[in-house]
């Protein structure tokens, strides 16, 4: 798939206040390290990071709302049904997510839905590294990663097949918060 | 896009003979050099005549209904679209490309299932290669066989090229089909 912007991004979408406050309660959540492909395994070169899960649906309207207007000014206009919960990630030192896509590789599993829209929204910016880099691969040959603009309260919404990954943290932690829009598969 | 199928073939489906009475008709015909939209460097060459024969056409769309729906894609389609003839001379290639744009055409649409048919193949080298890379930073190309009257269906976006051609000339139709974006 073609699409003319690979990301779309609202800066300083939350305050500082809210993005505290889900750091605290992001905190309380981190139960688990990072895993992959439908937490079969903690993958250790690919993904390391610590993650939980916030179960608040006042957030989860806000980021709707902007996953809506990305979805219609970035020109995509995907079908799209409901988000999985809201992911918290700490990503400390030496902590990295090497290039994927969030897409399901076995749509069976899922009841015939794949991830069509993902988000990404950074609740601090006091650490170093840890960039959201995507690369929408207009060359065969030739990569071209992008980083997208962060900030404390950035949300950045993209086509959930888009390769991303998130350099290693080089100082201080990087706390974020992920969340998957599921729905049919392309067609 | 992530797809369990990135390219679906009928080999053989059409007879020797039909192949080569549309290689009669494609040479018939007043033939211009292929042009891309791509223009930072030359990386086609191959001469093209465009076809308005809907017999072949009609011969072609039971293949593309049945590659969407065996292949998984299930792609919204639309069965309207002129027939290119290309001739790849000694020398002739077509790199590394995807058939689709960033950006829709004038009507809204965008390319989304491309079909190749190989005309012959008593020529050497012009092998045709496809891609969709499944890991960021690694290339895994697969040929596909060029035997006369084979048909190839694939989503326009996939990444798919055409060796240079050593001996001979190849001879191949090439469809683009549009429909609406993916949603």
């Amino acid at each position: 798939m073609r699409v003319q912007h690979s990301a779309w991004v609202f800066d300083k979408a939350l305050n500082k206040q809210t993005c505290d406050e889900l750091i605290r309660i992001g905190e309380e959540q981190i139960i688990e390290d990072a895993t992959v492909d439908g937490g079969k395994q903690p993958a250790k070169k690919t993904r390391i990071c610590k993650t939980g899960w916030i179960y608040d649906p006042y957030i989860m309207d806000q980021i709707m709302e902007y996953v809506s207007t990305a979805n219609v000014n970035a020109g995509w206009n995907f079908d799209y049904d409901i988000p999985q919960a809201i992911q918290f990630t700490k990503y400390e030192v030496g902590n990295h997510y090497n290039w994927h896509r969030d897409t399901n590789t076995d749509i069976s599993k899922t009841g015939g839905a794949t991830r069509k829209i993902s988000i990404t929204i950074n609740l601090n910016d006091d650490y170093e590294g840890g960039d959201l880099e995507i690369d929408s691969e207009d060359h065969y040959w030739t990569k071209n990663p992008r980083k997208v603009r962060s900030g404390l309260g950035n949300i950045a919404v993209f086509p959930s097949d888009t390769y991303h990954r998130v350099t290693k943290v080089t100082k201080g932690i990087r706390y974020s918060l992920v969340v998957w829009v599921m729905g049919e598969p392309w067609r | 896009m992530r797809l369990k199928h990135f390219v679906w073939s009928f080999p053989e489906a059409l007879d020797s003979a039909m192949c080569d009475r549309i290689i009669e008709l494609g040479l018939s015909k007043q033939k211009s050099k292929a042009t891309v939209q791509n223009k930072e460097e030359n990386y086609r060459e191959s001469n093209v005549v465009w076809l308005n024969d809907k017999w072949i056409v009609e011969e072609l769309i039971p293949y593309i209904y049945t590659a969407n729906e065996r292949a998984g894609w299930n792609f919204q389609w639309e069965p309207v679209e002129s027939i290119q003839f290309t001739e790849y001379n000694k020398g002739g290639y077509y790199d590394w490309h995807r058939d689709s744009f960033e950006e829709p055409d004038g009507t809204g649409k965008i390319r989304k299932i491309s079909v190749t048919i190989n005309l012959n193949d008593d020529f050497e080298g012009g092998d045709m290669w496809f891609d969709n890379a499944l890991e960021y930073n690694k290339t895994d190309p697969k040929k596909i066989s060029k035997s006369t009257g084979g048909i190839t269906v694939f989503p326009s976006h996939v990444w798919h090229k055409v060796d240079k051609v050593k001996k001979g000339t190849r001879y191949s139709l090439v469809f683009w089909f549009k429909g609406n974006p993916f949603v």
